[in-house]
C-alpha cells in the first residue's frame, strides 16, 4: 500500500526543478519534456483530487474538517494506485490535534525533501507573491501558523497548507517519524548536479545511469525552463508574479537582503542552517 | 395526533419535495400532487451492502448512495425518491442543508437520470442561459451581476436541465438561494450585514433573490464555461465539436454516484444532446473583481449579438 513519493519543499526551494528533472529522466525521451505536463500527480493540496476521492464537493466544508480527512484521503489512493504517486507536497509533516500525521507513512513509500538556503527562498518568495515585500517574507518564515490558501474571503482551487515556520517545515520532514526522507539541497543541484541527482535516483530505487542522468540535468537546465515559460506560459506561475523561473542562481540573496535581514534571517533560523550546512559551526555563510 | 416526517411541501426542479427541514423555496399548493421525493430524518446503517462504488466519505450500491459529512450527518440516498439523514447531535440545520442541497441532492438526482450541472442559470430576454465552471471560477458572482441588470433567476450551485418532448432542452427552476463570497458581495455592491453565513464557519452568505420567480422551465439557448483569472482578461472563446462536449461532460455532477453503466450511458446522451443544441462559449475574466460589470455587459452583448 505504500505508494505516495513525496517530493516535498517549502515554496521556492527548488521543487519543480527537481520535479522536471524527474520527469526528464523518466521519459528519457529526445527532448526536453514540456513544464506544463510533468510525471508526477497534483499537488498534495490540490481540491478537485481531494474532492474526488472523499466522494462529493468539499467547497463549502471547513479547512479543519478538510485537515482531518487528509490523511484517509493519501490512504484511500495509495490503495487504488498500482504504481509509485509522486506527488508534490508543500504542507509541512504537521500532525493532527487527534495524533494522526497529515501524511499517513503508511501510505508512504519514501519521501524527497529538497531545501534551499532560507535567505534566497525569501528573495524567491517576494518575488513569487508579486509584493516583492522581504519583510512580509521574513515574518512569514518565522511565523509557525503561517499557512497558504488559508483564505476565508474566496473559494481557492487548493486547500490549506500549514508550513508552520522555516526550520520547523525543515524539521517536521526531516525528523518524521517511520518515515525514509532523502534531503536534497538546491544549492547541490546546481553546483554538484550529477552526483547529487544521481543519489536522489538511488534512494528512490531507480537507475542511476550516467549518460541518462546526465541527459536530464541538460534538458531541465534553467535556461530550458525560463524559454519555455516565456514561450508558452507556465500553469504554476501565480498571476500576479511577474515569472516563475525568475534567476535560478545561489546566493543572489547577496544583492537583495540588507545586513538586518540577514541578521534576522539567521537569528531565526540558526539551528538547522547549521545542520544543513548552510551556516559553518562558527556562524558564517557558506553560500 | 400523527405529525408528519417531513412536513415542508416544496416544489423544487419540477419535483415535489416533502422535507423534514424547511428548503429555501417556495411551498407547494395542497392540491399540487403527492411527493416525488421525500427527505426524512432517521437511522442510516455505517455502511451499505453490496458497496460496488466507493470513497472515503461515500458508498454507492444497488441505487442507494451514502455520503457522510463527520460532525454533520449522514445521508442515505434511496432510489432517487429517499433521503434520510441521521443528524449528529452538533449539527444544526444551516450545516444539514449546505450538503443535502449540494452533493447528496446531486446524488438523488443523478439516480433519477437527471443531467445535473454544477453552476448558475438565469434567464436574460426568456432564454435560459447557464453559467458553469470550476469552484471559484465566478459563477455565481457573474450570474448575480446579470440579474442585477434585468435577468431572471433560476439556479444556482445546482442546475437541472431536462428534455421535453420534442428533445429541446430546458433548465428549470432551483432553490431560491444565490451564495456568495464577501467580495463579490462587494462587487455587486450589496452589503454584507444582515447576510446569514451559509454555515458556521464560513463566510460566505446566502441572498434570497428578489424579483419573479420563473414557475416553467426555460429553454437553453446559451452555455458560458467560466475560467479563472487571467493575465489575458476577459476573453470568449466560442466551442465547438468533440471539445466542447468534453467540456460540457467536465461540468456535469456526477463524481462516482453513477455506479450503474446504464445510468452512465443515458447521462452522457443527455450531455450530448445539450452539446448538440446549445452553443458553448469560454469565458475568460480578469484577475479583479472590479472587472465584474465590464464582464456582465460583455456577456449581455454575446448574448443579444
Amino acid at each position: 500500500m505504500n505508494r505516495f513519493v513525496w517530493l516535498a519543499s517549502y515554496p521556492k526551494s527548488g521543487n519543480t526543478w527537481f520535479r522536471v528533472f524527474l520527469t526528464n529522466f523518466l521519459r528519457d525521451g529526445d527532448a526536453p519534456v514540456s513544464i506544463n505536463d510533468l510525471a508526477d500527480a497534483p499537488i498534495a493540496s490540490a481540491r478537485a483530487a481531494f474532492d474526488l476521492a472523499v466522494g462529493y464537493d468539499s467547497s463549502e466544508m471547513l479547512a479543519d474538517e478538510i485537515e482531518r480527512l487528509r490523511p484517509e484521503v493519501y490512504l484511500h489512493r495509495a490503495r487504488q494506485a498500482h504504481e509509485p504517486i509522486y506527488c508534490k507536497i508543500h504542507d509541512a509533516c504537521t500532525v493532527l490535534p487527534d495524533g494522526r500525521a497529515l501524511v499517513p507513512p503508511a501510505a508512504t513509500q519514501c519521501a524527497i525533501y529538497i531545501v534551499r538556503n532560507p535567505l534566497d527562498v525569501g528573495v524567491s518568495l517576494a518575488h513569487h507573491f508579486g509584493h516583492g515585500d522581504i519583510e512580509r517574507v521574513i515574518r512569514e518564515m518565522a511565523d509557525p501558523a503561517h499557512a497558504l490558501f488559508a483564505t476565508k474571503a474566496r473559494e481557492m482551487n487548493q486547500l490549506r497548507q500549514k508550513l508552520l515556520t522555516w526550520s520547523g517545515h525543515v524539521r517536521s520532514w526531516v525528523d518524521a517519524p517511520e518515515m525514509r526522507v532523502h534531503v536534497v539541497r538546491y544549492e547541490d543541484m546546481k553546483l554538484k548536479s550529477e552526483e547529487t541527482f544521481a543519489s536522489a535516483l538511488r534512494f528512490l530505487g531507480l537507475p542511476d545511469d550516467a549518460a541518462r542522468v546526465r541527459k536530464a540535468i541538460a534538458f531541465s537546465r534553467f535556461d530550458e525552463l525560463r524559454r519555455q515559460e516565456e514561450a508558452s506560459g507556465f500553469s504554476e506561475k501565480l498571476l500576479q508574479a511577474k515569472a516563475f523561473f525568475r534567476q535560478g542562481e545561489v546566493g543572489s540573496w547577496r544583492e537583495v537582503l540588507t545586513s538586518e535581514q540577514v541578521r534576522h534571517l539567521i537569528a531565526e533560523h540558526r539551528t538547522v542552517m547549521t545542520q544543513l550546512g548552510y551556516l559553518t559551526p562558527a556562524g558564517e555563510l557558506t553560500f | 395526533m400523527n405529525v408528519s416526517p417531513a412536513p415542508h411541501r416544496h416544489r423544487v426542479f419540477g419535483l415535489n419535495v416533502d422535507a423534514c427541514v424547511p428548503l429555501p423555496v417556495e411551498a407547494r399548493a395542497d392540491d399540487a400532487g403527492p411527493a416525488d421525493v421525500e427527505i426524512v430524518e432517521g437511522s442510516v446503517p455505517s455502511d451499505l451492502p453490496n458497496v460496488r462504488v466507493h470513497g472515503v466519505r461515500f458508498q454507492a450500491a444497488d441505487g442507494r448512495a451514502m455520503l457522510t459529512v463527520d460532525g454533520v450527518a449522514r445521508f442515505l440516498v434511496e432510489a432517487g425518491r429517499r433521503i434520510t439523514i441521521a443528524r449528529d447531535a452538533a449539527a444544526d440545520d444551516d450545516d444539514v442543508r449546505v450538503f443535502l442541497l449540494g452533493p447528496v441532492l446531486g446524488a438523488l438526482l443523478n439516480q433519477r437520470g437527471e443531467l445535473v450541472l454544477r453552476g448558475s442559470a438565469i434567464a436574460v430576454d426568456g432564454k435560459g442561459v447557464l453559467f458553469l465552471g470550476a469552484s471559484g471560477a465566478g459563477k455565481s458572482t457573474l450570474a448575480a451581476a446579470l440579474k442585477k441588470r434585468g435577468g431572471v433567476f433560476l439556479a444556482d450551485d445546482l442546475c437541472v436541465v431536462r428534455p421535453a418532448a420534442d428533445g429541446s432542452m430546458s433548465v428549470h427552476a432551483g432553490f431560491n438561494q444565490l451564495k456568495l463570497w464577501p467580495d463579490s458581495l462587494a462587487q455587486l455592491g450589496m452589503p454584507l450585514s444582515g447576510l446569514p453565513c451559509v454555515r458556521r464557519g464560513l463566510e460566505k452568505r446566502r441572498v434570497t433573490p428578489d424579483g419573479g420567480r420563473q414557475p416553467q422551465p426555460v429553454l437553453v439557448r446559451k452555455i458560458y464555461v467560466l475560467r479563472g483569472p487571467s493575465r489575458r482578461g476577459i476573453a470568449f472563446t466560442p466551442t465547438e465539436g468533440v471539445r466542447k462536449f468534453n467540456l460540457l461532460n467536465q461540468q456535469t455532477y456526477r463524481s462516482g454516484f453513477i455506479d450503474g453503466l446504464d445510468e452512465k450511458i443515458g447521462h452522457d446522451r443527455l450531455a450530448m444532446q445539450l452539446a448538440q443544441q446549445v452553443p458553448l462559449t469560454i469565458v475568460h475574466r480578469s484577475d479583479e473583481l472590479s472587472q465584474l460589470d465590464t464582464l456582465a455587459l460583455r456577456c449581455l452583448k454575446d448574448l443579444r449579438a
